[in-house]
């Protein structure tokens, strides 16, 4: 959402609705579940955010690092002891590392290039952690010992509320990192790079520097997403790491929500997880790839009728309803600089043809 | 007795399969802008496609070759004209709109044909090069594939539309000054780029085992030949080929199977490093 609608009482909004999520997830068990994992991927989708709607780069990766953060606290839990809550910011730290390996390599090119290495990494770190067996627990997956006691330092909780509050605590420190970079010079320049990077760099911005440092913030949100998904469920396969379909969900649920908006992430998440759940219950797991139909279908259908997001549109009829009250003349049809501007400024481009 | 000979003679039956693949790709990129997400399923549907004719109806597995493109670029068209064109022409949200395609087609398959890996029983004659066995229809496929892909390229260059074509791969504004309907030659891309990727779907069918998964195989090796290759520029990618069939056939070979991708990997960021516009520098960054 953007800064105009803060002063506008949307913070009143917010509040609302994370009332009524709360309201909603303690409503049962199974929603409890449902909105704790969609608060996770949510995470992994603001990180996402971060870099497509900031930064103008869409990464595919986001849950490789995801992974990374995962692997890196179970592998120090059982090797070496480490309590998941130091975990939380070594693994963290890992995948920004890799994020920054990545991220100096392939940001140097353009858009396609970053989509299509962060593409190949998911399929280049899966059949690594398949293949060593002994430290990451191959096809079984890496497993912790379950905690029933509330244990703020190995993150264990004696009930699934201590994990939902957790993944909630994941996705308001996301958010709100998120949130501090948008409103600092830092998010200024990136979304200057996003509109027109030649334009950047001939104004003196370091558009490499600032793009692989925005790349591994947002690989550090995703790993601190993975190792609040390995205490909450006590397990990490390589599938749920280095899937194809599971790295599309934080894609998918970005682009629902809106990338460039503040809650475009969590928004997202929290309507395509439910709905995933749902499907499963109606045909059953996995049985011939519901899952996949789900994510195809849905991306398919976002990328064609609100490729801009869900807040996006939200955010129109609110300037409207604002321009309507206030007796003013019609808004700018551009949601420039909060919105998705770059899409609406690269299609009048592309209209002639792409260059 | 060392088996290089025959890895290195399978890695270059694999490579013209590979450019195949990666041509069509190519083509596309170089005249939509878009990385073809799909292409991977195109080539699975393409495998199916050739099985269901040589299983259901006896036909031969190389006349299936025809078929499979023709079939496949009649969906390219449907596939264009009926979803890719009303997506906002940002290169990236048509990107992501053809990994929704390839999900969809993905788990459709898999409804269908289950997950059982299939094969047209090419497998079963091979000839033996130094302790290696090389499926007969390999030698086959491969002059197959070296036959499509000159034609391609020959179209492209001595024909007045493929003309067209590389004018605009090269500027697209350039070309419709010029008076080149480039709404219809876009689609015919798409439509080529979609019936290469069936050629190549063929080809697998004939020389290998193909199931779920086999389209992600195809897709990393695709991109990965494109980028080594550089992106847009299609002589490029044989070269590009050559180097990643025979990276998967000697880390296959002399290593474990799941060390492919990384190196593929490993050889593509590298390249980025080292030669971005690919290794004979033609393509674009």
């Amino acid at each position: 959402m953007s800064p105009r609608l803060v002063k506008s009482g949307g913070w009143l909004v917010v509040g609302c609705l994370a009332v009524a999520i709360w309201l909603f997830a303690h409503s049962s068990t199974y929603w409890l579940g449902v909105l704790t994992l969609a608060l996770l991927i949510g995470t992994v989708a603001q990180s996402w955010n971060l870099m497509a709607g900031w930064a103008g780069q869409w990464s595919i990766a986001q849950m490789a690092f995801f992974g990374l953060g995962a692997y890196t606290s179970g592998i120090g839990l059982q090797r070496w002891g480490i309590p998941l809550f130091a975990g939380l910011f070594i693994g963290g730290f890992v995948a920004a590392a890799a994020a920054g390996i990545v991220g100096v390599i392939s940001l140097r090119l353009r858009g396609h290039y970053f989509s299509l290495v962060t593409f190949m990494l998911i399929f280049a770190l899966g059949p690594l952690f398949l293949y060593f067996t002994s430290v990451t627990g191959g096809g079984n997956g890496l497993a912790t010992p379950v905690g029933l006691t509330n244990d703020i330092w190995k993150l264990q909780f004696a009930s699934d509320e201590g994990y939902f509050l957790l993944s909630l605590a994941v996705a308001i420190f996301a958010t709100a990192v998120v949130f501090l970079i948008s409103r600092s010079r830092m998010g200024l320049l990136l979304r200057t790079i996003r509109a027109d990077e030649d334009a950047a760099r001939t104004v003196g911005i370091r558009t490499l520097r600032l793009k692989v440092i925005t790349f591994m913030v947002a690989g550090f949100l995703a790993g601190l997403a993975g190792t609040a998904y390995l205490a909450t469920y006590n397990l990490i396969d390589t599938t749920t790491a280095f899937g194809f379909s599971e790295a599309l969900e934080p894609v998918i649920g970005g682009i629902l929500g809106g990338p460039g908006f503040l809650f475009g992430g969590i928004v997202g998440e929290l309507i395509l997880q439910p709905l995933e759940s749902e499907v499963n219950t109606l045909f059953g797991a996995s049985t011939f790839g519901a899952e996949s139909l789900v994510y195809g279908v849905c991306l398919m259908f976002v990328v064609l009728v609100i490729p801009e997001g869900i807040l996006s549109r939200l955010d129109r009829v609110r300037k409207r309803v604002l321009a309507r009250t206030a007796g003013a003349a019609a808004p700018p049809a551009a949601d420039s600089v909060t919105g998705y501007d770059h899409l609406a400024a690269t299609a009048t481009a592309d209209a002639v043809g792409p260059e | 007795m060392s088996v290089l000979p025959g890895v290195l003679l399978s890695a270059v039956l694999l490579a013209a399969v590979y450019y195949l693949v990666a041509l069509g790709l190519n083509i596309i990129f170089g005249v939509l802008d878009i990385v073809n997400f799909a292409h991977g399923a195109l080539v699975l549907v393409g495998a199916y496609f050739s099985y269901e004719l040589w299983a259901k109806l006896g036909l031969s597995v190389w006349l299936t070759v025809p078929i499979v493109m023709v079939g496949l670029a009649l969906f390219g068209i449907g596939l264009y004209a009926g979803y890719l064109r009303f997506i906002t022409p940002q290169p990236l949200v048509r990107m992501l709109g053809l990994i929704g395609v390839s999900l969809v087609i993905d788990s459709i398959l898999l409804a269908v044909f289950g997950a059982n890996f299939e094969s047209e029983g090419g497998l079963k004659s091979s000839t033996v090069v130094s302790g290696v066995a090389i499926p007969t229809t390999a030698f086959v496929a491969c002059g197959i594939a070296v036959v499509i892909g000159l034609i391609t390229l020959v179209a492209l260059r001595y024909t007045r539309a493929g003309s067209a074509i590389r004018a605009i791969i090269d500027d697209r504004t350039s070309a419709q000054l010029c008076g080149i309907n480039d709404a219809w030659l876009t689609m015919a891309a798409f439509a080529i780029g979609c019936g290469l990727a069936g050629a190549g779907g063929t080809m697998v069918a004939a020389t290998n085992t193909f199931g779920q998964g086999t389209d992600q195989t195809y897709a990393v090796i695709a991109f990965s030949v494109v980028i080594l290759g550089g992106l847009g520029d299609l002589a490029g990618g044989a070269l590009a080929a050559l180097i990643i069939a025979l990276a998967y056939s000697v880390v296959g070979a002399y290593s474990s199977a799941s060390f492919i991708d990384p190196v593929i990997f490993v050889i593509v960021l590298a390249t980025l490093v080292l030669r971005p516009r690919g290794l004979l520098g033609g393509g674009r960054v």
